[in-house]
Formats: C-alpha cells, sequence, structure tokens
C-alpha cells in the first residue's frame, strides 16, 4: 500500500510541475506574440522564448513530458489565434522537441544549449515552413525559407544562452516538485 | 539582413567569451549560415523585368496579372482577403483573417517577393520572365 501511494505522489508532482512548466510556456509565448511585425521579415516569425521551457524539459524529464508541453502550446495557439496556428505550433514544436530529444541523447554532448537552442528555433521554423506550404498548395511560401533560416539562428543562440543561464534556477524549480 | 548577421556574430562573440559554445555549435551555426546564403543566390540573378502577380487559392492559379500594363491601380477580393494590385507593388490590403499577418507583411517589390493568407489559402506571388526561382525543386 505504501509502495502504490508513493507512485501515485510522484506522479501527482510530476503533473503539478508539468503544469508550472506549461504555464510558464504560454506565458512566454503569449508575450512574444505581442511584439509587432518586423517589416522585411515574415510576420510570425518569433523569438522562441517558449523553447527554453520545452528544451529544458525535455533535458530534465525526458521526450513525452516535454511532448505534454508542446500540445499544450499548440492547443493555447490555436485558440487564441485560429486552426492555421495550432497546426503550425504543433508541426514545428513536434519536430523541434525531437530534434532537442536527439540532441540531448548524444553521449558525447558534443552540442552546449546553444546548439540546441539553434537546431530547435530551425527545426521549429522548418516545420512551420512545412505547414504552411501544405495549407496554401504552393511551392512559393519557400522562399521566406532563407531568411528565415538566418533568423532562426540568432533567436536560436539567445535562446540557448538564455537556457543555459536559466539552468540553475529551472533546476532549483525541478526540485521543489520532484526531489 | 545585414543586422541579422550582425545580432549573430555579436551573439557568437558572446558565447564563446563565457565559453559556452562548443566546436560543434559553431559548425551547426556555420553550416546553416552557408546552406540559407546558398539559398538566396537565385534571387540575385534576376534584372528589373517585368513582373507579373500570381494569386493562388487553395493551390490553384486564380489570377494573374502584369504589373507593366497597369495604368493605374485597383484592388481584387478573393476569398476574403483584398490585394491591390499597382505598377511597382502588390500587397495585401484587408482581410477577414483574425490575425492580419498578411497585412502586415508588407509590400511585394521584386520578383520571389510572396505574400500568403494562411487561413484564408491564399498567396500572392511576384514572378520575372525567367521563372527560375519557383525551381525550388531541387
Amino acid at each position: 500500500m505504501s509502495a502504490k501511494g508513493t507512485d501515485y505522489s510522484l506522479l501527482a508532482r510530476k503533473v503539478a510541475l508539468l503544469g508550472i512548466l506549461g504555464a510558464q510556456a504560454l506565458v512566454l509565448s503569449y508575450l512574444e506574440n505581442l511584439i509587432p511585425a518586423i517589416p522585411g521579415l515574415p510576420p510570425g516569425a518569433k523569438p522562441g522564448f517558449s523553447n527554453i521551457v520545452t528544451m529544458f524539459t525535455v533535458s530534465s524529464m525526458g521526450l513525452s513530458s516535454a511532448l505534454y508541453i508542446t500540445v499544450i502550446k499548440a492547443c493555447f495557439a490555436g485558440l487564441t489565434r485560429g486552426a492555421t496556428a495550432f497546426f503550425m505550433s504543433l508541426a514545428g514544436g513536434i519536430l523541434s522537441t525531437v530534434t532537442a530529444c536527439f540532441l540531448f541523447r548524444i553521449k558525447s554532448r558534443p552540442f552546449s544549449q546553444v546548439g540546441v537552442g539553434v537546431a530547435c528555433a530551425v527545426m521549429h521554423n522548418i516545420g512551420q515552413l512545412a505547414v504552411a506550404t501544405v495549407i496554401t498548395g504552393t511551392v512559393y511560401i519557400l522562399h521566406y525559407l532563407p531568411l528565415l533560416l538566418i533568423f532562426a539562428l540568432v533567436t536560436g543562440t539567445v535562446t540557448g544562452y538564455i537556457l543555459k543561464v536559466l539552468m540553475p534556477v529551472l533546476e532549483k524549480q525541478n526540485r521543489l516538485f520532484i526531489k | 539582413m545585414k543586422s541579422a548577421i550582425t545580432a549573430l556574430f555579436w551573439v557568437i562573440d558572446m558565447g564563446v567569451k563565457a565559453q559556452t559554445l562548443t566546436k560543434a555549435d559553431i559548425a551547426l551555426i556555420a553550416s546553416i549560415l552557408v546552406l540559407s546564403l546558398a539559398l538566396m543566390l537565385p534571387n540575385f540573378w534576376h534584372k528589373n523585368e517585368s513582373l507579373t502577380a500570381v494569386v493562388t487559392v487553395n493551390g490553384e492559379q486564380v489570377k494573374s496579372v502584369k504589373l507593366k500594363d497597369l495604368t493605374q491601380g485597383y484592388d481584387y477580393s478573393v476569398n476574403g482577403a483584398v490585394i491591390r494590385f499597382e505598377r511597382d507593388y502588390v500587397v495585401f490590403t484587408d482581410s477577414t483573417c483574425k490575425d492580419k499577418i498578411c497585412v502586415h507583411g508588407g509590400k511585394l517589390t521584386k520578383s520571389g517577393d510572396t505574400s500568403a493568407c494562411l487561413p484564408n489559402g491564399v498567396t500572392v506571388t511576384l514572378k520575372g520572365e525567367k521563372n527560375g526561382i519557383d525551381a525550388i525543386t531541387y
């Protein structure tokens, strides 16, 4: 009986922690949507601050937990911005989360958080562009790709660096829930 | 564009000083940079020839306008989006979508420029004579 009690308690604490992390991801994504579109860049190109949360969840709690956060983000985007936003966020999010998991699992750890941040941002953009291509049914949308890649490089580096700086804080938050 | 590359170098410099960046990181960043610059090369191979604006709805072409033939600009409404054709540019002026991302996308002025209203499935792109740019069929 006590063993079962411990398992449920851990699960409940995990769920609570995922709730907190998910809320942080949602706040970040909402705040960065308030930034007005920069002329010259495709509107919708945002600094992916919510990826900080996703990357951290992948590294500390595993792929399935991070996927929950990705789905929550996508649902939020769908509720506030419409169905297209849902699919684009879902595609980009899944692609970038899986890439982050892949990069973190390499034994020799060749990439630092910055590299993972860049890969995350790039894959996120590629996923979104792929969905946009399917939705519009044309190839022309791929003209955004080069500029978007360079922008993803910049935002990915910034995101990765922020993650590195925030690592101790986030891990402390984790320890509050999961001993 | 140039500001993006400057920002990139500044960030990388900061990362190197903080001893965060590994060699693999720099390799990744460099390769993506090279890849995107290579993808941009086709854009520089054309001169200012006559531009044709092509509008597609859900993948099917519905309208094609030769911009040089226009004596005055006019508005064209399709599937919820309003597109304005002028001699020098094409732009979304209004749309029924919630985001209005297409309207904020700015003016299309050169061959290859594209703007799209995804919720309504409308895209507008400028094509030049050479038609070399839509050969993204590597």
